[in-house]
């Protein structure tokens, strides 16, 4: 199958606006913002629960602390990554970690998730932002978009199709050349 | 359906006064080889009728010459496990389905713990050479009444040493799930056999304590409970099937000569699930869904009312 | 009565893969009708008729040296085309010793397997191998065990693991797909690799297959038939080389059509791995071309009346709406209804 149409498949991500209502011991939210209205309402919502909320934030984003029990910001995305894996890694079961940001974020803070032993029932994703990435089928390179339906591949040179079809592992949609008639200025390396 | 396998019985072992252990070979070839948490359907052969129970495999996986389970007396029993208890002896021949298994370990987890209820000690048996194998961190928590049910308590011990926790209901010593259950690492999975009211307790504690179900890994073993006698039609045969009150739907069915395939036998798999086109059910499988049972329903455990004619689609 | 190889043939470059007339009668011709829609054809895999592709739970033919030469071209150039992921291992050394089994029981004149406990020497005759190895041991086998065997057996074979009610595409030696990309799907559940086939979701065939997938029992295996078209009789149709093959497609004419359009046929073939619980799908692949193919004009008769009324849709999915028409002229003259019109 190489030229559906973009419409969504039993593989392409969907993504919450609400959190769902079930048990957890603790309550962490990791966020690439927390300026965004998407952000503050997920926030609000989750100040409902009765368990402490631990919220990890990119940058030096504006924070009302008196709202949020705990609230640490990072100033890039390596140690933001460093400190959710230290504290997964003596998270116990009965964790739920919240995500909140671009495809690109939610794939990359979930994959780190998933080596520490959570679930995808434990795990909800908030999308925020339009950037996501892209595999390349043919040269198997990675690359951000946002939401063209065709992109030239940085490293092959193929003019790309997004496809819907994703890879949760891979945290990207595939492409896959998008008129093999078309000539190409090289083949694959 | 799939064939059964033809076997002698090598040994029989009285375990405790309610737990007997059978040993059995193939009568020719070799017997299929099966995965840790694997159980079969054994054919009981009773003078008015032929009973089929599953019982977990409790050999190691990697022996590939002889199958062993090991069958509790029940106190209500419908006549098989009297039958594996008071007849089947050594030499004799019986009938098995192939192995199936509904109760694998988990390949994502990095803790197991092994929960067992009595009798629901068989399953673990196999798991636990599988995990010594892999080198993988497991704990087993045996729950029994002591010189009752307390079937390989002794050679668990020797094996086990700290990684076994008894629980003997007979000295006051009971499981503490919310401990048990509380302040497990990421990457844990908790897997419990036994009885249907310890399965409960630990789905619930689970459950309470954010544990998602995929974490939480149960198998029940139980005998079809009786209910009402009824009638079953077949639409397309024409048979007319009457189910009294100690058969299930699918036994009354094999006992009229139609076969409908299935494996676990206790409402669980979801392999025997029949159309059916009138009538009223009692649903009691753990399978389908609500939208499913207006025109499914799982004859293994699930019955027609009483006075309402169940029209199947067989 | 024994295969025998022909010499190597080319499956790409200049094609020069052909098939015997035994191998042509031996084809898996897949319509039962003269019309084809999705549906849950999973059967029972019962050995059928001695020399039939049904025989053995895993089929070797003529073939076999070529396809055993191509798919080292793949991976030469794609090393990741054989993937295990390491929850895997356990499956790997059970497909390892279900392909030697068979393999050796069913064509002893090609392979031999010699066990005492885990010291296992393996044979193969055709493709000169002869390996001692500790079964369970990796370091003991020049590679990881599910590509060592697989470099010997014809197929794809992608290894499901089973939990939490799914499949998921955890390992698998996928050189020769039709159109999809092991690299892309590995860890997909059966729902999601299954995802860009269009209406059969809507028509319930993946939730039911699924169940009937989940409960194979040991030594009960199913295999269906499925299909699509080939330009050229090129085994490597993964999404991977999507650009070096997809103009093909644009190239059939009413003089060529015969000898380049080809039936392609997997026989799937699906084993419980009894040690490891995970399922075996083995996609064993058959190509004839149409030339080939019409010398059983019976097939040719039913292949016209099958691509003729093809949903839209599916020919669409399979990739074949920009050569059908060329394809559906040309075998009009082996169906007498269209002749007579």
């Amino acid at each position: 199958m190489t030229t559906d149409a973009p419409q969504a498949m039993a593989s392409t991500p969907l993504y919450q606006q609400q959190p769902q209502p079930v048990p957890a011991t603790r309550r962490l939210l990791v966020s690439q913002s927390l300026v965004q209205p998407e952000v503050n309402a997920l926030q609000a919502a989750l100040a409902q629960f009765a368990e402490p909320l631990q919220v990890l934030v990119l940058g030096e984003s504006a924070v009302d602390p008196v709202a949020l029990d705990s609230v640490e910001a990072f100033a890039g995305p390596q140690l933001l990554r460093a400190r959710l894996q230290t504290l997964l890694a003596t998270a116990p079961v009965g964790t739920r970690l919240y995500l909140c940001g671009d495809e690109v974020f939610l794939w990359d803070c979930r994959q780190l998730a998933e080596e520490a032993g959570l679930l995808d029932e434990e795990i909800e994703l908030f999308r925020t932002g339009a950037r996501r990435r892209l595999y390349c089928v043919h040269c198997a390179t990675f690359q951000d978009i946002t939401d063209e339906a065709l992109s030239e591949c940085t490293c092959c040179g193929v003019q790309l199709l997004v496809r819907t079809h994703f890879s949760r592992r891979l945290g990207a949609y595939m492409g896959v050349c998008s008129d093999p008639n078309l000539p190409r200025a090289e083949v694959r390396p | 359906m799939s064939a059964a396998i033809e076997v002698r019985v090598a040994a029989v072992r009285q375990l405790t006064p309610v737990v007997r252990e059978f040993t059995f070979e193939p009568l020719q070839g070799r017997l299929p080889g099966f995965s840790a948490g694997s159980h079969v359907v054994v054919h009981m052969p009773l003078a008015e009728r032929t009973l089929r129970n599953a019982y977990s495999l409790l050999s190691d996986p990697t022996e590939r010459g002889h199958y062993r389970i090991a069958v509790r007396l029940q106190d209500e029993s419908r006549g098989g496990s009297r039958f594996m208890h008071e007849q089947v002896k050594e030499g004799d021949r019986l009938q098995l389905s192939p192995p199936a298994n509904l109760f694998s370990p988990s390949s994502q987890a990095r803790r197991h713990l092994l929960i067992a209820g009595g009798i629901g000690i068989t399953p673990f048996l196999s798991y636990l050479p599988e995990l010594r194998a892999r080198g993988a961190d497991f704990s087993l928590h045996y729950a029994f009444r002591g010189g009752l049910t307390d079937a390989y308590r002794q050679q668990l011990q020797a094996e086990l040493g700290e990684r076994l926790s008894c629980y003997d209901a007979e000295a006051g010593c009971f499981l503490d799930l919310p401990r048990l259950l509380g302040e497990q690492p990421l990457g844990s999975h908790v897997y419990v056999c036994g009885p249907q009211s310890l399965i409960e307790a630990v789905r619930e504690q689970a459950a309470a304590l954010g544990w998602p179900a995929s974490r939480v890994h149960w198998e029940v073993f139980a005998a079809p409970e009786p209910g009402q006698p009824f009638v079953a039609q077949l639409a397309r045969s024409g048979k007319r099937v009457a189910v009294g009150s100690d058969f299930s739907l699918l036994e009354a069915l094999e006992q009229a000569g139609v076969e409908v395939p299935n494996l676990c036998r206790g409402g669980v798999c979801g392999q025997c699930d029949t159309r059916y086109l009138d009538g009223e059910v009692e649903h009691r499988d753990a399978f389908l869904g609500a939208a499913e049972r207006a025109t499914h329903l799982m004859p293994c455990v699930s019955r027609g009312r009483c006075g309402s004619a169940l029209l199947l689609d067989l | 009565m024994p295969v025998t190889f022909k010499p190597l043939e080319s499956y790409r470059d200049d094609f020069s893969f052909a098939n015997s007339a035994e191998a042509i009668r031996r084809f898996p011709f897949p319509f039962a009708e003269d019309s084809y829609m999705y549906s849950v054809n999973i059967e029972p895999a019962t050995p059928r008729e001695p020399g039939s592709v049904f025989a053995h739970w895993f089929d070797i033919d003529e073939h076999y040296l070529s396809e055993m030469a191509e798919r080292a071209l793949v991976l030469e150039k794609d090393p990741d085309r054989c993937l295990v992921m390491p929850h895997m291992a356990q499956a790997a050394w059970d497909t390892l010793e279900m392909l030697m089994e068979h393999l050796a029981a069913d064509y002893p004149e090609h392979f031999e397997l010699r066990r005492e406990g885990s010291d296992w020497l393996w044979i193969n005759r055709p493709l000169q191998i002869e390996q001692r190895f500790t079964f369970g041991d990796p370091a003991s086998l020049p590679c990881e065990p599910l590509e060592y065997i697989t470099r010997q057996v014809q197929g794809d074979f992608a290894v499901l693991d089973q939990r939490d009610g799914n499949l998921y595409m955890d390992a698998g030696m996928v050189t020769c797909p039709a159109d999809w990309s092991i690299k892309f799907d590995a860890g997909m559940s059966f729902t999601q690799w299954h995802a860009p086939v269009p209406m059969a979701h809507q028509m319930g065939v993946f939730e039911r297959a699924l169940k009937y997938l989940l409960n194979i029992q040991v030594d009960h295996p199913v295999r269906r038939l499925n299909w699509t078209m080939t330009i050229n009789p090129r085994l490597d149709t993964s999404s991977e080389t999507f650009h070096e093959w997809g103009h093909e497609r644009s190239q059939i004419t009413p003089e060529n059509v015969a000898r380049k359009v080809h039936l392609r046929v997997e026989l799937q073939f699906m084993p419980r791995l009894p040690r490891s619980n995970a399922l075996l799908f083995g996609i064993r692949t058959y190509l004839i071309s149409l030339e080939e193919l019409a010398s059983n004009p019976a097939w040719a008769c039913r292949l016209h009346r099958v691509l003729r009324d093809l949903p839209e849709a599916i020919a669409d999915y399979k990739g074949l709406s920009l050569y059908r028409q060329t394809v559906v002229d040309w075998l009009a003259q082996f169906d007498p209804e269209a002749v007579a019109a």
